[in-house]
């Protein structure tokens, strides 16, 4: 069953930095009751302490990297809940991405599985074109009924059980695909505050382009002209989760000369996942570093709109709303109250408290994916704790996030309506006089 | 002791492959709890999801002489969860459900596994809570605090978890279920669920706890007091309780720790304080104002620099969690650290402060405090650096001299975190050695066969000769 590896890459490339990262964790177990996969199942290998321990144990050669190591590092959401826990500022996100890394080469060596996800990984995923024909298929996949048949009818049954998790789990893809090929401008509405640029993410520009055209506008009404750099590609964030450092390095490259150009102010996201990486780019590096004033600028779109002056919506939107707050915004980027203040400010609309909105919904990047059984169970927790409060939209503010909620609500059968939060407030501001129409 | 492979499948076909641990390389993870002093791994551990399994489990147990305890979150400081003698560790963490809330008679049932903050969490918005209210609240369990008899900050007021125990349910280590107890207090026949409260898991194992859940106080108002001199501090808490006012909490926090809650938590202490009390009172509002009135004359008139009230919900939340995950927060700034649990006559506080102040010296290692002062427990926390064989031993050392200095000037061993592994050889300091048999007989009567939990709280305990436990650190824990 497992197989042991001939050398063990923890041992080798753990250094006294990462030794000293795992030492700042005191084993107080602080962090267990706020790691999902710790609710789930109660062992202490899928808790963050025991994951730290196993990291540990396998630094002084005392634990073998096998496959049952790879388990308990496998099934962890990367959710860093447990580093908004912890009172002795462990690094888990960290640690967990250099363990997946040093590890990757070898667990993967020449199987046929780490060919396909190489493939995607560092050719599919950072080239606009190849999402583009795919996201097309898929289109046409939807439209011709080909997809409601594998969803609805015997055909459902023959799919293997991963398979058909993701086949159900496939949102409406839109046919209009946010375009990047030229450097493109949108401008401001009334007076101009400032020039800021969109890093518009893969995946996004094809399955949330509606969410990208909400960004804009709500920008641009309250004074910010909206720059798109054509040749920004991928973040980066879903190769380091899987352990390619490389793919993820070569990324970041590009997007740091993208976006060199020193006159944009800030740089806007509206995805989570993407925006506590671009954050990270820092970290490998010093002041002297291009990364520096390029993380400095990086901004989620909550973050920066409760820096300005907002323009308040005028007229009301009655809704019952509840926010999910995605992982990497609170506890990747430590990002909570802003969100909220932007929702509240809306007239008309009732925000309801959501028990254990800061847990994962069980997305987290591939992670359904590869993960899917435990991460059903964590959408299922999360779902019927939304359900329970009777709201009519779950507002949250992550591309992943809003495909795992509107796949839970499809498979509890409720009706609520899952929005990014620039789709709610461009909803909100769609009324007044003067703002752009979709 | 190790298991064989009967057994195992025995285990195996009573829980299934999800529910039973076996390999070494996940076993590691069970070597230690809060302690990373001490260390020995299991040769099993099962998960069971009911009373009955637990039943079972031990059943089995006891027929292949294997030893067994159980395991909350593993956050004791003791090592009271360390399997000594290897055997099978019962970890309740699937039995985590609150089974009954009932407000009328102002009890909830609970099952072990269930976080202690979770239920303050679940009734809060109906006026109660748990008053127990230990460090590590946010994550330890109810049934851990049982074992332990866990205190926390407001046991000043609201007492220990012993105070809030109405009934337990309980599996004997003969596998029979008896419960004892219940929701009314019940003063015929010996006080069981008393003894088993506070008896580090030794005389059997809970699954069910009847707990009080405690009306919440109409006003509180949490007060910071500045101090440029420990002294003044410690001084201040004696004087307070003469007063005749009890405070529901009273901590006092010296300046090493103020320096790492606030290079991490940022509470709002002030840093260049040499130590701060943290003092709240709770009660019938119209009463607060004037207890305030007195209890700031007090701090002022022991020379305190600063005093002020937590303004709003927020401002308070935030002081208490800087004292809660202080002791985390000095993960920062030393790679580890050894908690001591000592427990003093109040009036005895500048005194022990000084004796640590001096062994510490002599040893030339740091030692950081956060009392209960109010009630005298304090928590000195001894600095040392694990890689250097020498701190271990200066460590260990210092805190035997602070115990045995507690016991000299009236005090005890241990506070609330039970003496576990951690403090076998100070047991011989407080208990003489007939003391000792009477407690020896009595554990005798329950758990004649000694495999429930081996080699805790009596040095004679560890009965097959030495004790396995594995005295290296290479961990950074808070040892
Ligand atoms: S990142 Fe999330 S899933 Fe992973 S250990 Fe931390 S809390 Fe658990
Ligand atoms: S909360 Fe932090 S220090 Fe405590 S066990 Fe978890 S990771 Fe370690």
């Amino acid at each position: 069953m497992s197989h042991k590896l001939l050398i063990n890459p923890i041992y080798t490339s753990f250094g006294i930095k990462e030794k000293h990262l795992l030492q700042e964790c005191i084993h107080c177990g602080f962090c267990l009751p706020t790691c999902p996969t710790y609710i789930e199942n109660g062992k202490e290998m899928d808790s963050p302490r025991g994951r730290l321990y196993l990291m540990e144990a396998a630094m002084n050669g005392e634990i073998d990297i096998s496959e049952r190591f790879f388990e308990h590092i496998d099934l962890c959401l990367v959710c860093r809940a447990c580093e908004t826990a912890c009172p002795s500022g462990v690094q888990f996100g960290k640690l967990m991405e250099i363990t997946r890394d040093v590890t990757h080469s070898v667990r993967y060596k020449s199987s046929v599985s780490k060919l396909i996800s190489n493939f995607i990984l560092s050719v599919i995923i950072p080239s606009h074109g190849w999402l583009s024909t795919i996201f097309k298929l898929g289109w046409l996949y939807q439209k011709t009924g080909l997809h409601w048949v594998t969803k609805n009818t015997f055909m459902k049954n023959i799919l293997p059980a991963k398979i058909r998790n993701i086949n159900e789990s496939i949102p409406p893809i839109p046919f209009k695909r946010f375009a990047k090929n030229n450097v493109q401008t949108f401008h401001a509405i009334g007076e101009k505050k400032g020039r800021v640029a969109l890093f518009t993410g893969c995946v996004m520009d094809h399955l949330f382009p509606d969410v990208h055209a909400a960004t804009i506008r709500i920008l641009n009404w309250n004074g910010y002209e909206v720059v798109i750099p054509s040749d920004q590609t991928c973040c980066g964030a879903l190769h380091v989760h899987s352990g390619d450092g490389k793919t993820s390095k070569q990324l970041r490259d590009i997007n740091l000369s993208v976006f060199s150009d020193r006159s944009f102010d800030i740089i806007i996201l509206n995805a989570a996942g993407c925006g506590a990486h671009l954050k990270q780019y820092k970290q490998e590096n010093n002041k002297d570093n291009p990364t520096y004033p390029f993380s400095k600028k990086v901004k989620d779109l909550t973050e920066f709109l409760a820096t300005v002056p907002l323009r308040n919506p005028e007229f009301p939107l009655y809704l019952k709303v509840v926010y999910d707050e995605p992982c990497h915004l609170i506890h990747g980027q430590g990002i909570s109250v802003e969100p909220k203040q932007i929702i509240k400010s809306i007239p008309g609309t009732t925000f309801l408290s959501l028990i254990e909105s800061d847990a994962c919904c069980g997305s987290a990047g591939s992670y359904s994916i590869t993960e899917t059984e435990m991460s059903l169970k964590v959408l299922e927790r999360k779902m019927n704790h939304i359900a329970s409060t009777g709201a009519d939209c779950v507002v949250t503010a992550n591309p992943g996030c809003q495909i795992q909620l509107q796949w839970g609500m499809n498979r509890k059968n409720l009706s609520m309506e899952v929005l990014h939060i620039a789709e709610l407030l461009d909803r909100a501001y769609q009324k007044s006089n003067g703002y752009p129409l979709p | 002791m190790a298991i064989d492979s009967i057994f195992i499948s025995n285990l195996l076909s009573l829980l299934g492959e999800n529910r039973v641990i076996t390999h070494p390389d996940e076993l590691i993870v069970f070597e230690c709890d809060g302690l990373t002093l001490h260390k020995q791994m299991p040769d099993a551990v099962v998960l069971p999801k009911s009373t009955e399994e637990v039943s079972e489990i031990i059943k089995l147990c006891q027929t292949n002489h294997t030893p067994f305890l159980a395991r909350g979150s593993g956050t004791g400081l003791s090592g009271g969860a360390i399997a000594v003698e290897g055997g099978v560790i019962i970890q309740m963490s699937l039995l985590n459900q609150i089974l009954k809330i009932d407000y009328e008679d102002e009890i909830a049932v609970v099952q072990p596994g269930v976080i202690n903050l979770n239920l303050t969490n679940e009734t809060s918005p109906d006026g109660y809570h748990f008053a127990p209210d230990p460090s590590s609240q946010k994550a330890c369990t109810i049934g851990g605090n049982v074992a332990e008899n866990a205190g926390g900050p407001h046991t000043l007021k609201y007492g220990v978890t012993a105070n809030h125990v109405m009934g337990l349910k309980v599996v004997m280590p003969s596998g029979d279920i008896v419960e004892l107890g219940g929701k009314i207090e019940e003063f015929s026949g010996y006080d069981l669920v008393g003894l088993f409260v506070g008896s580090e898991g030794t005389l059997g194992i809970t699954t069910e706890i009847t707990v009080k859940l405690i009306r919440n106080p109409e006003g509180v108002k949490t007060f910071l007091a500045t101090y440029n001199t420990i002294n003044d501090a410690s001084n201040t808490v004696s004087k307070i309780i003469e007063s005749g006012i009890i405070p529901a909490a009273m901590e006092l926090i010296d300046n090493l720790v103020i320096q790492a809650v606030e290079s991490h938590l940022k509470a709002g202490f002030p840093t260049k304080a040499d130590a701060i009390l943290l003092i709240e009172i709770d009660g019938v509002k119209s009463t607060l104002t004037e207890e305030a009135k007195r209890i700031e004359s007090i701090c002022l008139s022991q020379n305190a620099v600063n005093f002020q009230e937590a303004e709003t919900m927020e401002e308070r939340n935030l002081l208490w969690r800087g004292r809660k995950e202080a002791i985390g927060a000095l993960g920062k700034v030393t790679p580890a650290f050894y908690t001591n649990d000592g427990v003093i006559p109040r009036s005895k506080l500048p005194e022990i402060l000084e004796f640590d102040l001096d062994i510490g010296k002599r040893y030339g290692l740091e030692i950081a405090h956060i009392c209960h002062a109010g009630d005298g427990n304090i928590h000195p926390i001894i600095l040392y650096n694990p890689d250097n064989k020498n701190e271990i031993k200066h460590a260990i050392k210092i805190s035997e001299a602070i115990l045995k200095k507690c016991i000299e000037l009236g005090g005890a061993l241990t506070g609330e975190h039970g003496i576990g592994t951690e403090k076998l050889s100070s047991f011989g300091i407080m208990y003489s050695d007939n003391d000792q048999n009477q407690m020896l007989r009595l554990r005798k009567v329950f758990n004649p066969t000694d495999l429930l939990n081996p080699g805790k709280i009596f040095p004679e305990g560890a009965k097959c000769g030495e004790s396995r436990i594995n005295q290296t650190i290479k961990k950074g824990g808070w040892i």
